[in-house]
């Protein structure tokens, strides 16, 4: 496989020190991924975040954006969709039961099933079996048009 | 030291935090590295640093060791990165000069040297940011982050040759760019 280019390689070479981050983004960034994770100091715990505080924002979905990876979820990385608790769970138990009940009487009254319809008639072949044997024909003495002989 | 990557040690939320930290120290830098030269604005570059590693440890049940944790990082990097390009297409965040970069890097040699380069830097990013993305992403990953093209096939879901036909056409095209600087005198001005 060909190499790169020397003068390409000798900018890459030039440019790349200058790539590293400053030593404070380091503490920086962790403080914040902490309190992304973690929330704030003395708030809750992992995913206490609640709506993940710096996470949020332009770079919240790390994983929610337009190409996602297999192993990447499409909610935000650090707030779980909202608890539903009791009333919520009783609404959403309503509306279940509104819309079978209203599917129920849209459909109508059911009787009973109708019959299956009945399996296409196969003609079948008569068993050789049923067949009248054929009775052997009987050697003619004569000539033809002969009967018997007796 | 190696994070341990096992899932069973990232259950509760205290020991996966602390696992989160100790892969952030082992690998942040690379990561924020890799960032800025797969296209994150440089004022978006520790946000998106952020979102890796919010993102893995999201994902930490997720990773099975079958490559190194840095490679799994990189995978993160890339898609991130992806959506921060996206952004920044969209909002023209790009066409910003580039004068933070002297904050950003304030840990390297002072004077002449360090403002050389930073000047390297910038033609690299200026560079890199004409590429088109799926070369960029290869070109940066074998020839900046030393990534093997197998390590790469696998992040990227693509087969090997499809990894060195990308790079070939990458390489080719970092080659006519950096001759056309040279052509202007290595010099290259914002606006």
């Amino acid at each position: 496989m060909d190499e790169l280019d020397p003068s390409s390689r000798a900018l890459i070479d030039a440019a790349m020190p200058a790539a590293w981050p400053s030593e404070d983004v380091e503490e920086r960034v962790l403080a914040r991924v902490r309190e992304a994770i973690a929330g704030p100091p003395g708030g809750g715990g992992e995913d206490a975040a609640g709506d993940g505080g710096d996470a949020g924002g332009e770079g919240a979905g790390a994983d929610g954006g337009v190409e996602m990876s297999p192993w990447t979820g499409p909610s935000s990385p650090v707030a779980p969709p909202p608890a539903l608790g009791a009333w919520g769970a009783l609404q959403v138990a309503g509306i279940t039961l509104a819309v079978v009940v209203g599917t129920a009487l849209l459909a109508g009254p059911t009787g009973p099933p109708a019959p299956a319809p009945a399996p296409p008639r196969v003609r079948s072949r008569r068993p050789q079996s049923r067949r009248r044997p054929r009775r052997p024909r009987p050697r003619s003495s004569g000539g033809r048009g002969g009967g018997p002989a007796r | 030291m190696r994070p341990d990557p096992s899932p069973s040690s990232a259950t509760s939320g205290a020991r996966s935090l602390r696992w989160v930290e100790q892969a952030y120290r082992l690998h942040y830098a690379y990561i924020y590295r890799a960032l800025g030269r797969l296209g994150v604005p440089e004022s978006r570059v520790e946000d998106a640093l952020q979102d890796v590693f919010i993102v893995l440890h999201r994902r930490r049940a997720d990773f099975e060791g079958r490559s190194s944790l840095k490679t799994w990082l990189y995978g993160i990097a890339l898609r991130v990165a992806r959506r921060y390009r996206e952004r920044a297409r969209r909002q023209r965040e790009r066409e910003a000069p580039l004068p933070e970069r002297a904050q950003l890097v304030g840990g390297g040699p002072s004077g002449e040297r360090a403002a050389e380069r930073r000047q390297a830097l910038e033609r690299l990013d200026r560079i890199l940011g004409a590429m088109e993305d799926t070369r960029r992403e290869v070109f940066v990953l074998y020839e900046l982050e030393g990534m093997q093209a197998a390590e790469i096939s696998a992040l990227l879901g693509v087969n090997r040759n499809t990894v060195y036909s990308r790079l070939r056409l990458a390489r080719r095209d970092f080659a006519r760019a950096v001759s056309r600087l040279g052509a202007q005198g290595g010099e290259l001005r914002h606006g």
